[in-house]
C-alpha cells in the first residue's frame, strides 16, 4: 500500500459524512486586503474575524443595526446580514457604518483598482497615514472616509497599538486574574486605539474545565467611524436573553445553534463578545453567563489608554526569560501559553504530543510515553557580559552537589554551537535530571534551563528545538 | 433545478443534464479540482470531465447526493491527473503535503500503487470514520478528501491553524493504528 492508495480510498468515504462537513461553511468571496502595515493588522481582525458573527437584534432595537441583508443564493441559508459594530440605528457611528457599506460595495466590485495598487507597491499610494486603520488604498477612497466623517461628527481611530497581555487582563478580566474558582478567561492579543476602542481574541474556559471556546471582545468608542461589521446568517436562528451578571451589569446574550454572543451598549462605548461556538458546542446561556461574569464591564467601559510612546530602535524588547502567563485547557488539552523573548507562543501539552505556536508558525511533535501526570520545567534567560565558559563554571558550582553526578559537552543545536551541561539524578528527586544550553549571543549569552523527568525527556528536547528556533527569528545567538 | 430534476435529465440522456449540473455544481468540483491541480486550465478539464463520466455512469448509478457523486468524480478524475502530470510540475495545490501526510498512516510505502482492495480499504476507513468524534471526522475529510489548505479548515470551523494541525496530527496517528490493527501493516 502506498499513499496514493490511501488517497484514492478515501474516496469511498459515505456521503453523508462528506456532506456533513460541509454544513459549517462560511466561504465567502471576500475583498482583498491591502498590504500596509497598520491597515492589516486593524483590518484583518475585523474582517477576517468578524465576519462569521451572528447575533439575534431582537432587543433594544437592535435590529436597527443591521446596515444590509442580501441573499445571493436560493437557500435560505444563503442569508447574510450585515451589522454595524460600532452603533444602532439612529446613532451617527450607525449612519456612517451604513454609508461606509454602501460605498465599499460598489467601489472597485472585481478588485481591479486594488490589484493595480498592489502590483505598484502598497507604499507608493501617498495617502495620509491617518487612514492606516482603514480599507482606504486610493484618495477616492480616502475622500469618501473624509465626507463620511465629517458629515457625521465622527473622528477617526488613531495610534494603533499592539495590546500587551497584561494590559488585556487589566482592561477586561474581572478581578484582573484570569484564574476564578469557577472559570478561566484568557486573553491572547489584540490592539487598541488612542481613543479607546480595542478589539483582541481571548478564549474562555467553563466551570466544567472542559468546555472551552474561543472568543472576540471589541470595545468600540462612540464618536469615532468605525468600519467593521459583522456578517449574520439568519437572525431568526437565534434565541436571545438577558443577562444579569454577578456585578450587576444587564447584557444581551444571544445564543445559535454555531454562535453565540454578548453585547452591551453604554453611553461612552458599544462592547461586544463574539463566541466561536454555540448550542451545538455545548455553549447555553448559563455558559454565557460565566463568561459574562468573567468580565470586567466597569473597567470595559470607562477605559482609557496613554498615548503611546515612541518605541527606542536601540531598547532591548520584551522580557528575557519565558513566563508562564496562562495556564488553562482548550480542546480539553492542557496549554500553558508562555512568553517566549519577544513573542507569545503557546506550548501545549497532552498525552499524545507537544506543540508550540506563535505568529511566527509552529511544530508539532510526538511523545508517546507521556502521560500528562508530570510537571514540566523550562526557562530561558539572557546573561549580559558573560561568556558561555564562565556561565558554564557557575552553573556547575552552583548545581553539582544537589545531583548525583554531572557531564558537560558540546553540541550544534539549529545552526547555534550550544555548551551543554547535563546534572543526573538529583539527589532529593532521582528520577529527575536538570539540564542547561547556554548559546553565546554575541558578547552575552542565552541559557535554557530544563528540568524534567526522564520520562519527558524527548518531548522537552523538542521544546529546546523550538525556542532556539525561536532565538534565530529575532537574532539572537546568531 | 433541483437534483432530482437533474438526474433524471441524465436518465433520460437529455443533454441538459450537462448544463444544469454546470450551473449547480460548476464552481463547487471546480474548487476541489483546484484544490488537487492547481491550476485553472486542468481544473476547468477536468470538472468537464465530470460531466461525462457522470453521463455515462448515469443509470445505471443512480447517485444518492448527486454533490457528493459529482465531488467523487472531480476529486478521481483530477487526482489521477495530478499523478499524470506531476513529473511537469504543473501546479499541485495542497496536494503533495496532503499526501505526505497521509505517508505517516503507512508503514513501509509500496513502490506499486494499487496492490490493495481499494474497496475494502475504503470499509476499513469508513470504519475508522464513523469511530471519530464529528469535529476530527470533518477536518479529516476537509483535509483529505477535499485537499484543502488548513488555513482554510481553519477558518471553516473557527479554529486556529494550529489546532487544527495538531487534531488532525493525533487523527493521523489513530488511523495508522486503525490501519495497523486492521492488518495493513506490523507495528
Amino acid at each position: 500500500m502506498n499513499r496514493n492508495d490511501l488517497f484514492n480510498a478515501i474516496e469511498l468515504i459515505d456521503a453523508q459524512y462528506i456532506e456533513s462537513s460541509e454544513s459549517r461553511i462560511t466561504v465567502k468571496k471576500s475583498r482583498k486586503i491591502i498590504k500596509r502595515p497598520l491597515l492589516f493588522a486593524a483590518v484583518i481582525l475585523t474582517l477576517t474575524n468578524f465576519t462569521t458573527i451572528a447575533f439575534a437584534t431582537k432587543m433594544f432595537g437592535l435590529r436597527d443595526a443591521v446596515i444590509d441583508t442580501t441573499n445571493p443564493g436560493n437557500d435560505i441559508t444563503d442569508i447574510e446580514t450585515n451589522l454595524s459594530l460600532s452603533g444602532f440605528g439612529g446613532s451617527n457611528e450607525y449612519k456612517a457604518a451604513v454609508e461606509w457599506k454602501e460605498f465599499e460595495d460598489c467601489y472597485d466590485p472585481d478588485g481591479s483598482i486594488l490589484s493595480q495598487v498592489d502590483q505598484e507597491g502598497p507604499e507608493d499610494l501617498g495617502l495620509d497615514e491617518k487612514y492606516n486603520a482603514y480599507n482606504v488604498y486610493t484618495q477616492e477612497m480616502a475622500d469618501k472616509v473624509d465626507e463620511i466623517t465629517e458629515k457625521y461628527g465622527l473622528s477617526l481611530h488613531t495610534n494603533f497599538t499592539e495590546m500587551s497581555y497584561e494590559e488585556m487582563v487589566q482592561t477586561v478580566i474581572n478581578d484582573n486574574t484570569e484564574f476564578t474558582d469557577t472559570t478561566i478567561n484568557s486573553p491572547l492579543g489584540g490592539y487598541r486605539y488612542e481613543d479607546g476602542s480595542f478589539r483582541y481574541d481571548g478564549d474562555f474556559i467553563d466551570s466544567s474545565r472542559i468546555l472551552s471556546f474561543d472568543y472576540q471582545l471589541s470595545r468600540i468608542s462612540k464618536g469615532t467611524f468605525d468600519t467593521a461589521f459583522l456578517n449574520i446568517g439568519n437572525i431568526d436562528d437565534y434565541q436571545e436573553q438577558e443577562i444579569t451578571t454577578d456585578s450587576d451589569v444587564t447584557v444581551i446574550a444571544a445564543l445559535s445553534e454555531h454562535k453565540a454572543l454578548l453585547l452591551k451598549e453604554y453611553d461612552s462605548c458599544v462592547v461586544r463578545v463574539n463566541v466561536f461556538g454555540g448550542i451545538a458546542d455545548g455553549i447555553s446561556f448559563d455558559t454565557l453567563k460565566e463568561l459574562a461574569n468573567a468580565f470586567n464591564f466597569t473597567v470595559i467601559e470607562t477605559k482609557e489608554f496613554e498615548t503611546p510612546q515612541e518605541e527606542d530602535p536601540n531598547a532591548i524588547i520584551g522580557p528575557e526569560s519565558i513566563t508562564v502567563v496562562r495556564e488553562g485547557i482548550a480542546d480539553q488539552i492542557p496549554i500553558e501559553l508562555v512568553r517566549v523573548i519577544n513573542f507569545d507562543t503557546v506550548i501545549a501539552m497532552a498525552p499524545e504530543y507537544f506543540t508550540y505556536s506563535n505568529e511566527h508558525g509552529g511544530d508539532t511533535f510526538t511523545y508517546d510515553a507521556w502521560k500528562g501526570e508530570r510537571p514540566v520545567y523550562y526557562r530561558v534567560n539572557k546573561f549580559e557580559d558573560k561568556t558561555p565558559e564562565e556561565m558554564s563554571d557557575w552553573l556547575i558550582e552552583k548545581n553539582a552537589d544537589k545531583y548525583e553526578g554531572y557531564s558537560t559537552s558540546e553540541s550544534d543545536l539549529r545552526y547555534h554551537n550550544v555548551k551543554n551541561i547535563y546534572f543526573d539524578s538529583a539527589k532529593e528527586a532521582p528520577d529527575y535530571q536538570l539540564e542547561f544550553y547556554i548559546i553565546e549571543s554575541g558578547d552575552d549569552c542565552i541559557i535554557i534551563e530544563t528540568q524534567y523527568s526522564r520520562e519527558m525527556y524527548e518531548g522537552l528536547y523538542k521544546i529546546i528545538y523550538g525556542c532556539i528556533d525561536l532565538f534565530s527569528m529575532k537574532g539572537y545567538g546568531d | 433545478m433541483n437534483d432530482y430534476e437533474i438526474i433524471e435529465l441524465y436518465c433520460n440522456k437529455d443533454p441538459r443534464a450537462i448544463s444544469a449540473s454546470m450551473n449547480q455544481y460548476g464552481a463547487y468540483c471546480f474548487s476541489i479540482a483546484h484544490g488537487i491541480l492547481g491550476n485553472d486550465e486542468d481544473s476547468e478539464e477536468c470538472v468537464n470531465d465530470t460531466w461525462l463520466r457522470a453521463w455515462n455512469t448515469i443509470p445505471p448509478t443512480i447517485p444518492m447526493v448527486l454533490k457528493i457523486f459529482f465531488a467523487k468524480i472531480t476529486r478521481n478524475l483530477s487526482f489521477d491527473k495530478y499523478k499524470a502530470t506531476k513529473t511537469k510540475k504543473r501546479g499541485g495545490g495542497d496536494i503533495p503535503l496532503v499526501l505526505e501526510e497521509l505517508a505517516e498512516c503507512i508503514a513501509d510505502e509500496s513502490d506499486v500503487e494499487g496492490q490493495v482492495d481499494a474497496n475494502e480499504l475504503g470499509r476499513v476507513i469508513n470504519q475508522f470514520i464513523e469511530d471519530l468524534p464529528e469535529r476530527e471526522r470533518n477536518l479529516f475529510i476537509r483535509r483529505y478528501f477535499f485537499s484543502e489548505p488548513m488555513k482554510v479548515i481553519a477558518d471553516r470551523y473557527d479554529m486556529r491553524e494550529n489546532a487544527a494541525t495538531v487534531t488532525l496530527s493525533r487523527v493521523r496517528k489513530k488511523l495508522r493504528e486503525h490501519l495497523s490493527k486492521e492488518g495493513y501493516f506490523n507495528e
